[in-house]
């Protein structure tokens, strides 16, 4: 039996996707419980190159064109066969059907923050009361990010198009961290217009946004 | 290719793409997972996160 290279999770009922895989290979559909993997057959695991990574990412969202909800799988994940497939993917149903809830009809906005340059920091947000344990917990969960004047405010007027938001904090200034909220499909455009109209908001801080993606920073949560 | 390689010759597109295939989507349990050859995955993440960010971003306004 050849390995499986897994693309996506999608809902159990999903019909194959007339899409090809890195390889050419045509997908296939493994129920897997309470989901259902979407894999081709290959002859061995990819190389990590710029072009598998743009043929993997092609592909998922190819198939994100005919599915309501996927789940990306991660580069290069690779299984002997079915049933070491259903082995990882079976236990965790409940929290792969609750993560493609979340994803369905909805795409991925990424917002990369960063302070402006100059001496200090231009937009720091209120110290945090406690121990220094304290003060990484509340740093890592990125609500330290949050708490910025500036950065609150974008995330406020940006708040009526996001449907859900991962951040991660970068502690490298003047790199900050990246923003990744879940949007509505079809709703990229009204969303950089919207965080064109709150750079006035920000002025000390540069914010870069790409997308839409597949909802690739949804899908982690669900992951040991 | 080199990760180093791979980060250094990226364009900003590409290294948004590293950024979500290799350190975001659905994991399979490690112990199914066969093989992704010589990737160091955690220099990867720290690395790409530092570099993508500080590219993407534009120069600050006048």
């Amino acid at each position: 039996m050849s390995p499986l290279y897994v693309y996506a999770v999608v809902d159990p009922g999903a019909a194959p996707p007339a899409v090809r895989g890195m390889a050419g290979e045509p997908l296939q559909v493994v129920p897997c419980g309470a989901v259902a993997a979407l894999v081709g057959s290959i002859e061995r695991a990819p190389e990590l190159e710029a072009a598998a990574l743009r043929a993997h990412d092609a592909a998922v969202r190819a198939i994100a064109d005919g599915v309501a909800a996927l789940l990306p799988a991660r580069f290069g994940t690779v299984v002997a066969g079915t049933d070491a497939l259903r082995e990882g993917l079976e236990p965790r149903g409940e929290a792969l059907q609750a993560a493609l809830a979340e994803v369905r009809g909805r795409e991925q906005m990424t917002l990369r923050l960063s302070a402006g340059e100059g001496s200090g920091d231009p937009d720091p947000g209120p110290a945090v009361a406690g121990g220094p344990g304290t003060r990484y917990l509340d740093a890592r969960s990125g609500a330290g990010l949050r708490r910025r004047p500036q950065v609150a405010r974008v995330l406020d007027g940006l708040r009526e198009l996001v449907r859900a938001e991962r951040v991660e904090p970068i502690d490298r200034p003047p790199l900050l961290g990246t923003v990744y909220h879940l949007i509505d499909r079809g709703g990229a455009a009204e969303y950089l217009a919207r965080l064109e109209t709150l750079r006035p908001e920000a002025p000390s801080l540069r914010m870069a946004a790409s997308g839409p993606w597949p909802p690739y920073a949804f899908a982690e949560a669900t992951g040991p | 290719m080199d990760e180093r390689r791979l980060i250094e010759d990226a364009d900003s597109t590409l290294l948004d793409i590293v950024d979500n295939l290799l350190t975001k989507g659905v994991v399979v349990t490690g112990d199914v997972v066969l093989s992704l050859a010589g990737v160091d995955l955690i220099y990867l993440r720290v690395s790409v996160l530092l570099c993508a960010a500080d590219r993407l971003l534009p120069p600050l306004p006048p």
